[in-house]
């Protein structure tokens, strides 16, 4: 959809602003932003949207406060930077006006398509090495020296695995880190669950087993050890959402005692048919129970960010709290980032819905109210069409539709005392991105920040260097580019597996994998052990 | 082990079919956490592992139930130390809320001292084996 304004400026919405090491030195007292000016007042509707953005403002502090007292006491949470965009405008120096004023190009779904592949193509040099792909699955096909298809497959994975990062990250920064990477392990893993259930058909329950404990520990040892060695060779200090991590730390526990288990019940009973039907009754109950407890953990992760059914279902019932912020907001949010942007409306709505229905947030309330109340009929068919998910031109008109109403009202940028010290500190948008997947996970509106009309748009250099190879495809796009990526990925891993050659470099493993193509059924007993 | 847990099933296992199997998020990690999103490359690897203990772990039970497999969470002594000293480690490490190449050297030399000692037990019928192998021969010195 916007993958084609490259001069356009990357907008961001300070949100998440940098913060120091866990402390609270930049949490700011809530009542201090309740004092907060709101300077614009062009119209109408931009007082009608300032107030609303105080209201706004009012609610998601004191929910701020709480949530960052309570739950996460290490991390200081975001906070509206109000600053002008001419310091921080680095695309087109001089001319913001201009650049916020880019016009979106009509374009119509062949272009955009056009454009998204396009942009799927540009994402990464490597994927000139595409070329290998047919020719490492061609020469798996044939019978060639095993060396040449290794090769050719090894090669073919290498672009293979930038799209499915391209992919991924676009993923992450849409809908967040949570669900980006759980869509990259669900269909890694659909396809080893596809390969183990056929291994499982032909009785290999030994090598099944053995591959599911491998698969953890390449996961948690190999994997998650070389990220971290790659990691630290990037400037950016290496820090996490620790929440996140410690709730998957205690999940690993969970899981290593229900493997834990029935080991030990394995080796506590003696008579040997009443401890193997005893292990596997333990086995099938524990399994009900994991499924259960990955049941919630799934829930656990994305409850805070309700899918697009459950606000199509909310929306009717309840007052959409409205989108005067939303045009205002877009105006300058045009292009790289406005699909983040949009996501975060979306929700923001979505959001605000379901807090005026489960009613633990006392502080949004009145805005609520107040944002139902004056809801002109014109946003309310811009937001509806905005909010749906499956038609993409309908909100590709939409945002046509906002831009050009908003092109006459460029955005006040409003200057505050508290906006001094920001541009050094917000160059890591990753961290942006993670103070907003703790925000919403725990229950905080912390993506109003992306929507509220008093904080301004602006032009963020960390963001901006960052979207150099940023996210520039729509999500569907990203989430077929990640399918079809990682199927061709586990396509050149099994063609490529079978024949694993005499590489020098790899002696070692080389020599492992040659057992790879003997039929383990087949053996004769004596080979076994 | 007994002989009814061939080293060579669990070897198969435990090393070559999740290496490759594991390649895309694998890559995926590491392209990430070049780019310094720590997060989504935690959520990458630990997730996945996650999501095999939790869900696959089980459905390959249940999927072994319904095909009348022995399809149990039983994984033997040696993949079971394994994991609980893997996890141990990993839970140990992920508490401090950063990374250093510090721990992921740690982590990395866990998964090697694993695959070493699958790589000696595997030595035992390596022999034996390599004369079923159709590579084998051509890996043969």
């Amino acid at each position: 959809m916007s993958t084609h304004h490259a001069a356009t400026p990357t907008t961001e919405l300070a949100a998440g602003e940098d913060t120091s090491e866990g402390d609270s030195s930049d949490d700011e007292p809530p009542t201090q932003h309740l004092t907060d000016p709101c300077p614009s007042h062009e119209g109408p509707v931009r007082e009608h949207a300032s107030l609303f953005a105080r209201l706004n403002l009012c609610g998601k502090y004191q929910t701020l406060a709480v949530t960052n007292r309570k739950l996460i006491p290490m991390t200081a949470f975001p906070r509206p930077r109000l600053r002008p965009v001419a310091q921080t405008y680095d695309a087109v120096p001089g001319s913001p006006s201009e650049a916020v004023r880019a016009p979106p190009k009509p374009r119509d779904h062949l272009h955009s398509k056009i454009a998204t592949l396009r942009a799927i193509a540009l994402s990464s040099w490597a994927n000139l090495l595409l070329v290998f792909l047919p020719a490492g699955i061609a020469t798996g096909i044939c019978k060639v020296p095993p060396i040449v298809t290794f090769i050719c497959n090894a090669v073919a994975i290498i672009p293979l695995s930038s799209l499915l990062a391209y992919a991924t990250e676009c993923i992450a920064t849409d809908l967040g880190d949570t669900v980006g990477a759980l869509l990259n392990i669900s269909f890694g893993n659909i396809i080893e669950v596809i390969m183990f259930v056929i291994a499982l058909i032909h009785n290999h329950i030994r090598v099944v087993q053995g591959a599911l404990v491998g698969s953890m520990l390449v996961n948690l040892l190999l994997i998650l050890g070389s990220a971290v060695i790659v990691g630290e060779f990037q400037p950016l200090e290496m820090v996490y959402d620790m929440a996140n991590a410690q709730a998957l730390a205690c999940l690993l526990s969970l899981s290593v005692f229900s493997i834990l288990i029935p080991s030990s019940l394995h080796y506590t009973m003696v008579d040997e048919q009443e401890r193997d039907s005893a292990v596997l009754t333990l086995s099938r109950a524990s399994a009900l129970t994991l499924l259960v407890v990955y049941g919630v953990y799934l829930t656990f992760l994305l409850r805070p960010r309700p899918r697009y059914g459950i606000l199509s279902d909310t929306e009717s019932q309840y007052p959409r709290p409205t989108s005067l912020d939303v045009p205002i907001a877009d105006t300058a949010t045009v292009s790289r980032l406005s699909r983040t942007i949009r996501f975060a409306d979306e929700h923001h709505s979505e959001r605000n819905s379901l807090r005026s229905k489960s009613s633990d947030s006392i502080a949004l309330e009145p805005m609520n109210e107040a944002r139902s109340e004056h809801s002109p009929p014109l946003h309310e068919l811009l937001d509806e069409s905005a909010s749906d998910a499956d038609n993409q031109h309908l909100r590709q008109m939409t945002d046509r539709l906002r831009k050009a109403k908003s092109r006459p009202h460029p955005p006040a940028y409003s200057r505050s005392p508290s906006n001094s010290r920001s541009r050094s500190r917000s160059l890591n948008s990753t961290r942006r991105f993670r103070y907003r997947d703790i925000a919403e996970r725990y229950g905080s509106v912390a993506s109003d920040d992306l929507t509220t009309p008093t904080l301004d748009v602006t032009t963020n250099v960390g963001v901006h260097a960052n979207s150099a190879h940023g996210p520039v495809i729509s999500r569907p796009a990203a989430v077929v580019l990640l399918i079809c990526s990682s199927l061709l990925v586990a396509l050149c891993a099994d063609v490529s597996l079978p024949n694993v050659p005499h590489v020098s470099l790899l002696k070692g493993v080389a020599c492992l994998w040659s057992m790879a193509d003997v039929d383990i059924s087949s053996l004769s007993p004596q080979y076994r052990l | 082990l007994t002989a009814t847990s061939p080293l060579s099933e669990s070897f198969i296992g435990l090393i070559i079919l999740p290496i490759a199997g594991n390649a895309a998020e694998h890559i995926t990690a590491v392209t990430v956490a070049s780019k310094g999103k720590v997060d989504l490359a935690i959520g990458v690897s630990f997730g996945s592992s996650i999501q095999i203990a939790l869900f696959v772990n089980p459905l390959m039970v249940l999927i072994g139930w319904l095909l009348k497999k022995d399809m149990t969470l039983y994984f033997g002594l040696f993949e079971t130390v394994t994991l609980v000293g893997a996890a141990l480690l990993v839970n140990f490490l992920i508490w401090n809320g950063r990374t250093n190449y510090l721990e992921g050297t740690l982590l990395c030399a866990c998964y090697v001292m694993i695959g070493y000692v699958t790589k000696s037990r595997y030595q035992v019928v390596r022999a034996q084996v390599l004369t079923k192998s159709r590579v084998g021969a051509f890996l043969l010195p």
